[in-house]
């Protein structure tokens, strides 16, 4: 009978300690480690239902090729899949670009978001700057990604921020166990980043679109 | 579906990746979908000068609908790709439907050597092109064929108001067809225009604000029904059509056969007296315009006429009136119904009937035989034979003669009395013949007959006498 207990206790032990010995190590970065994006609200959301968004270019302070394309493209599809928002088509938004002559990578100016706002019917406006984004080595010649973006909300009829929010990752911040969970890819990490921070805008109240079904 | 070249983000913002982008459109196109030619997508992007990938602005979207027919736009790009240090790639997809040009479904996809590691690192894809088959099945399970099937197939032939004239037609007379379009196209963008039927195509000519078109062709020799499509053929080989309804070839008339009721032949001729059925009969049944019916004298001027639209009637009945609604004289008519089919063709159907509204002509004879007393001749004129005589006698006090009825005359009636004065005979006769035409007539009224030959005896005496006085002269 103790002989029993004893060795059932000795093996709960060493499940135990081997469990800590693997946190302790590193290489359980489990949910815990990572915190929510930075958020902060200026101004708040204009009244009613809101539908039409606009998602306008991402501007990059990054040396990494084409990070506010990659940055940018991807928030646009991820708040279209999540948000079911009437998203303007980027054609639009680039033709409104073009008539206004604001080159790539150049911010448009407060007069010229309302601009862009109206002329595509956008009740919000959402803008983002690619602070950081680079690929660096990860273990087992793999990619660690990392990405410190800030995407803020404005509003459409006077082009003024409502809400920013600053959010930093890379890729083995994903990691759970093992190499598994690592996101390997500046597109992937882009993905995830959009996620949190659109699932955060969702939880401080901005509301989804309640229009008729896609389909 | 329409799905355009991929952006390439890898070298630069604006490369293309068609590689990828036949890939995905073939592998779309295999699992169901009606995919556009790629050609006709680039064809399409240098006529209206899209010099951009991944993306497209509402216009654009609208004319990929009115030009090329697609009911949605795949825009995609591919974020990043590359073999080194590790395999990546990333894709974007953005499925719009052309309709209201709304993104209705959306993907993000990425995948790298470390994401798809195994635990034994077998079957880990270590490039690009090991990649990309798995990004095409997540592509695929992620697909909305819900969406894509409910969608009903759209065009860009936006019909107004169609106009195909005749609708039944007789072989090589004109069809025309005119039809008018909600939309126009700029003059070097225009469609070419046609009328397809009966395997042909005829040019439409385009009015001057360039939505309204005509055409007009010679219907074939052959029977039948002939669909008729608007034939759309815009540049960069695309072909859009719209049936615009049918019409009918018909060379044939109607047979048409008629019947006549009420008559009976006399001598080879249906005869009537009072009224006549005619029923007129399709052998083939079909739809007619219009129908007339008609009577003719003999001498070929008309008596009389009726017609009408649609249907034939059942039938008709003619009680012998004319055109101004007074009975006609009796004769000989020709009965003549005309009917016209859908297409014009002509059928007609014609009996000859003689009218014959005399009544029997009786003859009456009271003669005083030495053998036989007062002896009746009763006996009747005209070609239309008895159908029934009966005759009643009696004398003024009530005494009766005579009852007798038959079915022939002539007829000669022993009467019971024979010392009777004639001119004190009354009484009844009354015939009817095969036609039905009836006569009763009183023997009062043919007693002068009576009388006339009384006198006529008188005379014969009275002769006797002239004779003497010729003699006393």
């Amino acid at each position: 009978m103790n002989s029993d207990m004893g060795f059932s206790f000795s093996t709960s032990t060493l499940i135990l300690t081997f469990l800590c010995g693997f946190l302790l190590t590193g290489c359980g970065a489990l949910w815990g480690t990572r915190g929510l994006p930075l958020q902060q609200q200026l101004s708040a959301l204009p009244p009613g239902p809101i539908c039409r968004v606009a998602v306008l270019p991402f501007l990059s302070d990054s040396d990494f090729p084409l990070a506010d394309a990659i940055a940018g493209k991807v928030f646009a599809t991820q708040l279209q899949e999540s948000g079911d928002y009437l998203i303007s088509q980027e054609g639009d938004i680039l033709k409104v670009y073009k008539q206004l002559h604001i080159l790539p990578g150049v911010a448009p100016t407060t007069e010229q978001l309302q601009i862009i706002a109206d002329q595509v019917h956008a009740q919000l406006l959402i803008t983002g700057v690619v602070l950081e984004m680079r690929e660096d080595r990860g273990e087992h010649n793999t990619v660690n990604p990392l990405l410190v973006e800030e995407v803020q909300i404005r509003d459409g009829h006077s082009g003024e921020t409502l809400w920013t929010t600053y959010h930093r990752r890379q890729g083995s911040d994903y990691k759970k166990t093992m190499h598994f969970g690592t996101i390997h890819t500046v597109s992937g990490l882009s993905r995830q980043m959009a996620v949190e921070i659109i699932n955060l805008w969702f939880k401080k109240g901005l509301p989804q679109c309640d229009v008729s079904p896609r389909s | 579906m329409a799905v355009f070249p991929l952006q390439e983000l890898a070298d630069g913002r604006n490369d293309v990746n068609l590689p990828f982008t036949r890939v995905l459109a073939d592998r779309l196109a295999a699992g169901g979908n009606e995919i556009i030619d790629l050609k006709t997508i680039i064809a399409f992007m240098a006529n209206y000068r899209i010099r951009t990938v991944g993306h497209l602005d509402r216009l654009n979207i609208s004319r990929v609908r009115r030009d090329l027919g697609a009911a949605f736009v795949l825009l995609g790009t591919v974020t990043q790709q590359k073999d080194s240090p590790e395999a990546s790639i990333g894709l974007t997809l953005n499925l719009v439907r052309t309709s209201d040009v709304r993104t209705i479904w959306s993907y993000i996809g990425n995948l790298s050597t470390g994401k798809e590691r195994k635990v034994l690192g077998i079957g880990e894809p270590q490039s690009i092109a090991a990649m990309q088959p798995l990004l095409l099945d997540e592509i695929i399970n992620q697909w909305p064929w819900q969406i894509i099937n409910q969608a009903q197939k759209t065009g860009s032939i936006n019909i107004d108001s169609v106009a195909l004239q005749p609708k039944y037609v007789r072989p090589g007379v004109e069809v025309h067809s005119w039809v008018r379009l909600r939309d126009s196209w700029p003059a070097d963008h225009a469609p070419r225009v046609f009328f397809k039927a009966d395997d042909q195509l005829y040019p439409a000519t385009v009015s001057a604000d360039g939505r309204t078109y005509e055409g007009t062709w010679v219907a074939g020799e052959e029977n039948g029904s002939f669909p008729v499509t608007l034939l759309c053929e815009w540049p960069y080989r695309r072909t859009e059509s719209t049936l615009l309804g049918n019409y009918f070839v018909d060379g044939n008339p109607p047979v048409l056969e008629m019947t006549l009721r009420g008559t009976k032949i006399l001598d080879g001729m249906p005869v009537f007296h009072q009224k006549l059925v005619i029923v007129p009969r399709l052998l083939v049944r079909e739809p007619l315009s219009r129908w007339r019916l008609a009577f003719y004298y003999e001498s070929g001027n008309l008596a009389g006429d009726m017609d009408g639209n649609g249907d034939l009637p059942e039938g008709f009945v003619w009680s012998g009136r004319g055109k101004a609604g007074s009975m006609v004289e009796d004769g000989v008519f020709d009965v003549v119904v005309e009917v016209w089919d859908k297409a014009g063709n002509l059928a007609k159907a014609s009996k000859r009937v003689e009218l014959n509204r005399s009544v029997p002509e009786v003859n009456l004879a009271v003669e005083e035989k030495a053998d036989q007393g007062m002896v009746v001749d009763l006996a009747h004129d005209g070609k239309v034979p008895l159908a029934s005589w009966r005759m009643e006698m009696w004398t003024k006090e009530g005494k009766l003669l005579t009852d007798r009825e038959g079915k022939e005359l002539p007829v000669k009636i022993k009467l019971s009395d024979s010392e009777l004065d004639p001119k004190k005979i009354q009484g009844v006769v009354e015939l009817e013949d095969v036609l039905g035409n009836r006569v009763r007539r009183k023997v009062e009224d043919l007693l002068p007959k009576i009388e006339k030959e009384a006198k006529a005896k008188a005379k014969k005496k009275k002769t006797t006498v002239s004779e003497k006085w010729v003699d006393e002269f």
